[in-house]
């Protein structure tokens, strides 16, 4: 593999805080997003990452997705989201650092456009695999 | 099978300028008028995070104690400000271990389709 078609996210502390936050915005009410107390009654470590969080590793980090489109030469005006899926195995919760590292799987070139075709693995701090993405970019002429 | 909905409340701009907050992501597509003009918008464009995000809302309506498994969609159209969003689920079923797969669709009030998805949930049986 390419080493610039890979790219590593800084280690992300997850912080209970931006947890609510983000699950205000999206108006889930579970209170296992909130509630340390009830999430630990449920028995998991801490308040638990709603499950499209990992946008916000890709976002609100050092290391973040726009700096990997600048790498791909990719404008993100010119690009649009074509697909998101995501397969979950272990749970994120408050307190965990999650190391994600994106790679470019294949990249197609379709009536003017380009698809690129990214996947992400995301890891918590005992190694655990916690979540699968798959992007689908689409580069617009 | 019943098809299950949930109707979103017109997305209005500041719902985007709240995600764009909480999620990181300021592309100004998303929030500022002009930069959306620039790219070919009529006005701010919903980040398609944010109504994958809204369809997990509605998950978590329709089964508040599932464990997802999977979550996938597919983003056909823009959505825009002013915008009423209804997600339906199109398809349910069951497996042998109570598994439930699915299917969603999200349509603004016109029926134009924003985007098409599917989902598996473990252990289906004690929330359905």
């Amino acid at each position: 593999m390419k080493e610039e078609m890979t790219h590593h996210y800084k280690p992300f502390e997850i912080e209970r805080g931006k947890i609510k936050t983000f699950a205000k915005v999206l108006g889930l009410k579970n209170s296992i997003y909130y509630s340390q107390e009830e999430a630990q009654r449920q028995s998991y470590r801490d308040v638990l990452a709603p499950p499209t969080f990992p946008t916000v590793i890709e976002y609100t980090n050092d290391c973040d997705l726009y700096q990997f489109f600048d790498r791909l030469q990719l404008h993100p005006e010119k690009v649009l989201h074509g697909e998101q899926s995501y397969e979950y195995y272990e749970e994120i919760c408050a307190g965990d650092t999650i190391s994600a590292t994106l790679t470019v799987e294949r990249i197609e070139e379709k009536r003017n456009m380009t698809f690129y075709y990214l996947k992400t693995m995301y890891r918590n701090q005992f190694n655990e695999l916690t979540v699968v993405c798959m992007i689908t970019l689409i580069k617009m002429p | 099978m019943s098809h299950k909905q949930y109707k979103v409340k017109h997305i209005q701009p500041i719902d985007l300028i709240q995600y764009a907050g909480a999620s990181g992501d300021f592309n100004p597509v998303h929030t500022i008028p002009d930069a959306a003009r620039k790219s070919g918008h009529p006005q701010p464009i919903a980040h398609g995070m944010y109504i994958m995000g809204l369809v997990s809302k509605a998950l978590e309506v329709w089964y508040p104690k599932g464990k997802l498994a999977k979550f996938q969609v597919r983003f056909q159209s823009p959505t825009y400000p002013g915008e009423e969003l209804i997600i339906t689920e199109t398809k349910i079923e069951k497996t042998e271990s109570d598994d439930l797969h699915g299917t969603i669709e999200v349509t603004d009030a016109q029926q134009q389709v924003k985007l098409r998805g599917a989902f598996s949930l473990k252990g289906g049986k004690e929330h359905d």
